[in-house]
């Protein structure tokens, strides 16, 4: 496309205008998906306006109608919760935010793409599936249940942990309090790599096990060794995916797991600075609260898209420079 | 390195006299594989990691099991004291509401599940087609909801009032069969793993697109679908949000398994922020044995449903196994 | 095709000629009620019954929906029909509603159709529902006045320190004064812990310590202001001495022991393992109630209490809905849940013979069935007071079926009023404050209500962080509010 002169009679039609039967029976393929989109996302997207309007409801009237008629505009006012708590949290919390999901999104690539790959050197398969199965099955438990496991390690008198320590002659740790700030960021980088691990592994897994089978047989006839197979075969295929994954994952770069950060340090206030993310601030002012808070949730969620726009359209900018084939748009 | 670049060299010399032995694949085969002593390692290294995945289910399991006096007395353990059946026998009781909740679950997983397959890989095809006219609006048609969205309430209102889901199985499946993720993804594979000389040839054949979607590049998708049915399968079964707002609590019949143990887990949190408000009357906590049986009774069923999928990533995974 | 458009419209007359007919039919309204998960599985059998009986009564039936308060949120925020809702301080906000024009004003309809229930209620109940001269529902009669006991294990404090559980003293132990026996426990029982507490503390515990303006922000009137010049003067809690006091002694019984070290982060602690000292709001007669919970015998001793405020008031009220079709037929099945015995009676245990038996008049006993299937929270349905009490599962803690006359006396005897009964504070002009110090708030409650944290430390550190996110401001409008309301 960068080179005009190399442009088809085929796309210089296309770039005047005229619409073919291919478009015509691709948009029909697309119909029902398209639907789909208008039904659950574009319509109810006008409830974006709450988060620059009083909402107030009227009596009997429907939610349309409370927006609209009996909701005054409010401007900016639903945002200014976010930053109306003193300078140190409101750091603390873009700080986290930020923080760990670029330290996720990083080990989040590297660890599931080296297991993927790795597995696939496993001499036993019979292995490789009850591994790959057993990596899985923390994906099925709620943060709440993990919550409740690394408790048992880690509470304070009976926890397994302080018990280790203790027939070892060290100090315990109380682990929910102050003096083991230290040690969260570690516990919540590893429980959020080892609970999504076997998750992301998976679209690795089906690209490779994608990757034409004839590729590697050459390889082997000139002489390739494993690695360089995965070197110059494995990688270079998978990594259309490892950056559409890569990009995706920026988008959400201002949104966190709210269960991960919440649920495993259970609130707990001596740990507040090394958890508290966006959404647990958003949490934490907003919940069994008596007034209305949608307005105020409403307005979170939007800063955070924004601002995962923002940063996954740069994002995308860069990856087109360099790999324009690759990039999102 | 230069020992190890030696080793390879050494290697390769092997491999040339093996190309002049008589059986050639098998040579091949039997060279394409990592070093004994890297296979004993990366094997070591999955046996690890399974294991320390594999713990915390069961230590639910052992939980489930150890009587709620145990607990109260010495916390949680891996080897209780005192070890008690009454929180299987208390689900045992509510089977009525589990066994009905399962099956619930079983069948919009199902149902989701497929309906999700469809919408998402013909999206996602439309979306790999690069002379596809509309690509670029389409894209941004899927792109702007992965971020943007109205919120609980307005979705609540469409929802209820306008599409008329509340109180059905409709309201569990629809609103999650499709995702933007799942989308992009499947575009993804579709670049990568379908080459235009095939649809091209699809078409010299006289086939519309439709007819090459359905015969050409959905059976050499395999894979890819299969990640999307089981990304959406696990999706299905570990919802609960939608019933917690779409099914009315008189609906008992229409609860999903999840939203069970949730619900649980939701009275508990809503007994703890209310604890000093309600009285003496306030139903009482619910049991942890008991909930760790609940998750026990929703993840086992679930391990069951993997290898039938798994089947799609393991069996040609010997990377470059040359088949034949 | 035109055969199918004569059936349709056959049809569409049949309909329409029913719903002439149906004139005469029952009225059928719609009543949200607060469930915290799922209705009793048994309920479809139930409402039936219900509506037979209402149906010959008052000529109404009715639906019941019963709605988790995210449920009840999204309902009445996107305005759903209903006529009848329950309502209260802690679920569909009372005062918001009221705020938003939701609930009628029933003032005339109560006099009219609710004189049944209206006899049957005591007269400084209606405080918490009244705004000016308007009624914005029907509190129910139940623990409508705040007093907060110790539930105490009988085993323990009966036979092993030979208290006598019906002497005055052995039910008025102070909440200091427990220390004490707790210091015993552990002597006796060392190793074991006599309180153990969730991250949400030793229940109840703050309820009376202030006349709360707000719990969520906590900032209050002080009880023991009442009389001076300060008795209207909103504060926050850590200004008030009770309050401070009382975290004091916590945190000195978690040194000691008395409180499980990691109660700040537990998230639940059912009754059924909690130690020998527990803690609840309640009332004389609830002991058989938590005898069940227990699951062993047990006696209770008041250490807060009695006070009547707003929150107490509001703590269960049922309220028509502003844009009912049927007010009328609404306020006669609320009077009828609120006064005819079997109506009640069948709402809250069941079906005799199959959900309950009845051991004496009174007394009934929940079978096996009733309470796998029929359990719910009876007191968000109506009046606590009508109809027979529960039986006791233990001997040793007998259910006393006179327990509301006595209560309702007792209010009337000892209670202590707040000054500012009806009074709601609306967050709204302060809202960002308010929410930045439920923030702050949320950071140290846990610790501070288990104990966890020492005060002389925290409550500094803490006032400092509230003051710097706007505890002035809030404090200003609050009066700013309460005196106008005062001044009305």
């Amino acid at each position: 496309m960068n080179r005009p002169e190399t442009m088809t009679i085929q796309q210089k039609k296309k770039k005047r205008g005229k619409i073919r039967v291919d478009d015509l029976q691709l948009f029909a393929l697309s119909l029902p998906t398209t639907i789909w989109y208008l039904l659950f996302c574009y319509i109810p997207m006008f409830g974006i306006l709450i988060a620059f309007k009083k909402y107030k409801v009227a009596p009997g009237k429907g939610f349309l109608w409370s927006l609209i008629h009996n909701s005054p505009w409010c401007g900016l006012d639903n945002f200014k919760f976010l930053f109306s708590s003193n300078m140190k949290t409101t750091v603390a919390m873009f700080r986290n935010t930020v923080g760990y999901n670029i330290v996720f999104i990083v080990l989040n690539i590297v660890i599931p793409v080296a297991l993927a790959i790795l597995i696939s050197h496993l001499y036993s398969k019979r292995l490789a599936k009850v591994c790959q199965t057993a990596i899985f099955l923390p994906h099925f438990l709620s943060w709440v249940v993990v919550g409740y496991f690394v408790y048992a390690f880690l509470a304070t008198n009976e926890g397994l942990v302080n018990n280790v320590l203790i027939s070892m002659g060290i100090n315990p740790i109380r682990w929910y309090q102050k003096e083991a700030i230290g040690y969260w960021p570690f516990i919540l980088v590893f429980l959020n790599v080892w609970k999504n691990m076997g998750y992301n592994m998976i679209v690795y897994m089906a690209s490779i096990n994608g990757i034409d089978g004839s590729l590697y047989e050459a390889a082997v006839i000139d002489g390739a060794s494993k690695h360089q197979q995965t070197r110059y075969i494995t990688l270079p295929l998978l990594k259309p995916v490892i950056i559409i994954m890569f990009i995706m994952a920026v988008g959400r770069i201002f949104n966190s797991d709210f269960g991960l950060f919440y649920r495993t340090t259970r609130n707990s206030s001596g740990l507040y600075n090394a958890f508290v993310t966006l959404d647990v601030y958003v949490y934490n002012s907003l919940f069994k609260s008596t007034i209305p808070t949608y307005g105020y949730a409403s307005a979170a969620g939007f800063i955070q898209s924004v601002l995962g726009c923002l940063t996954l359209l740069a994002a995308n900018a860069i990856v087109s420079k360099v790999d324009k084939e690759n990039a999102f748009f | 390195m230069a020992i190890r670049a030696k080793k390879k060299q050494e290697e390769y010399n092997a491999l040339d006299a093996k190309k002049n032995a008589s059986n050639l694949s098998d040579g091949m085969l039997r060279f394409n594989c990592v070093r004994p002593a890297a296979n004993v390692a990366y094997s070591l290294l999955f046996i690890a990691l399974a294991l320390v995945c594999v713990l915390p289910v069961v230590f639910v399991a052992i939980i489930s099991i150890t009587s709620e006096q145990s607990i109260g007395q010495y916390g949680y353990s891996f080897f209780p004291k005192q070890l008690s059946l009454s929180s299987y026998r208390y689900v045992w009781n509510m089977r009525d509401l589990v066994g009905r909740a399962f099956l619930n679950s079983v069948g919009i997983t199902v149902v989701g599940t497929c309906i999700g397959v469809i919408l998402t890989a013909a999206m996602g095809y439309t979306l790999s087609r690069k002379s596809y006219k509309f690509r670029g609006f389409f894209t941004y048609f899927i792109f702007i909801p992965m971020l943007f969205h109205g919120g609980t309430l307005s979705s609540y209102v469409v929802n209820t009032q306008i599409l008329g889901l509340k109180d059905t199985y409709w309201a569990l499946i629809l609103p999650i069969c499709c995702s933007s993720f799942n989308i992009i993804i499947m575009r993804t594979f579709f670049t990568t793993t379908v080459p235009d000389e095939m649809i091209e040839s699809g078409k010299i054949d006289g086939a519309n697109q439709l007819r090459i979607f359905a015969q050409l590049v959905l059976p050499i998708c395999l894979p890819a679908l299969a990640t999307i049915a089981l990304f959406l399968t696990f999706a299905y079964w570990n919802e609960w949000y939608l019933a917690s707002i779409y099914i009315s609590s008189n609906r008992t019949d229409l609860f999903p398994l999840q939203y069970i143990l949730v619900s649980i887990e939701e009275k508990i949190q809503f007994l703890i922020n209310n604890a000093g408000f309600m009285g003496a009357d306030a139903q009482d906590m619910p049991s942890e044995t008991m909930r760790m049986a609940i998750v026990v009774i929703a993840v086992v069923p679930i391990m069951f449903a993997y290898p039938f999928f798994q089947k799609y990533y393991i069996s040609g995974l010997t990377v470059g196994a040359v088949k034949g | 095709m035109k055969k199918l458009l004569a059936i349709l419209l056959a049809a569409v007359m049949l309909v329409a000629c029913m719903g002439l007919a149906g004139a005469d039919e029952p009225v059928k309204l719609t009543w949200w009620l607060f469930t915290t998960g799922d209705a009793p599985t048994d309920w479809p059998e139930v409402e039936a019954r219900l509506n037979e009986i209402s149906a010959e009564k008052i000529g109404v039936t009715c639906e019941y929906k019963w709605m988790t308060a995210q449920q009840i949120n999204l309902a009445t925020q996107s305005g759903e029909y209903f006529d009848i809702a329950f309502t209260c301080d802690w679920y569909n906000d009372f005062a918001t509603n009221v705020a938003n024009g939701m609930f009628l004003d029933i003032k005339d309809l109560l006099a009219e159709y609710g004189q049944d229930m209206t006899a049957l209620m005591p007269d400084n109940i209606w405080a918490g529902v009244k705004v000016g001269d308007a009624i914005y529902g029907v509190p129910h009669v139940k623990d409508y006045g705040m007093e907060i006991f110790w539930i105490l294990d009988t085993d323990f404090f009966v036979n092993e320190l030979g208290l006598d559980p019906t002497s005055y003293e052995a039910q008025h132990i102070g909440f200091e004064e427990m220390g004490d026996y707790m210091a015993k426990y552990v002597e006796l029982h060392p190793g074991e812990v006599p309180l153990k507490v969730s991250k949400a503390g030793v229940t109840s515990w703050a309820n009376c310590l202030a006349d709360w303006v707000s719990m969520e922000y906590w900032i209050g009137l002080d009880w023991e202001a009442k009389g001076t010049d300060q008795e209207l003067v909103v504060k926050s809690a850590l200004e008030i001495p009770a309050f401070v006091q009382r975290i004091k002694t916590l945190h000195d019984w978690y040194e000691k022991g008395y409180i499980n070290a990691d109660a700040a982060v537990t998230e639940s602690m059912p009754r059924s393992i909690a130690g020998v000292v527990q803690s609840g709001q309640g009332w004389f007669g609830a002991e058989t109630i938590w005898a069940n919970a227990k699951q062993k015998a047990c006696f209770i001793s008041r250490y807060d209490g009695p006070y009547l405020n707003t929150s107490g008031l509001r703590g269960s009220i049922t309220a028509v809905s502003s844009y009912s079709e049927h007010p009328v037929e609404a306020m006669k099945l609320i009077n009828l849940m609120n006064s005819d015995e079997e109506y009640r009676t069948t709402a809250r245990y069941g079906i005799e013979g199959k959900h309950y038996e009845v051991v004496e008049p009174g007394i009934v006993r929940k079978t096996e069935l009733g309470n796998a299937n029929m359990s719910l929270n009876a007191y968000a349905q109506g009046s606590y007071a009508l109809g027979p009490v529960e039986a006791s599962a233990f001997d040793a803690v007998p259910a006393n079926p006179n327990q509301w006359t006595e209560l309702v006396d007792r209010y009337a005897a000892e209670a202590v009023s707040s000054s500012a009964l009806g009074f709601s504070f609306d967050i709204t002009p302060v809202a960002d404050q308010c929410l930045a110090m439920k923030n702050v708030w949320e950071q140290y409650i846990y610790e501070m209500q288990t104990g966890t944290s020492d005060p002389a430390v925290v409550v500094p550190e803490l006032l400092a962080e509230l003051e710097a996110v706007g505890l002035r401001e809030v404090l200003a409008e609050a009066q700013a509010q309460l005196d106008a309301y005062m001044g009305k």
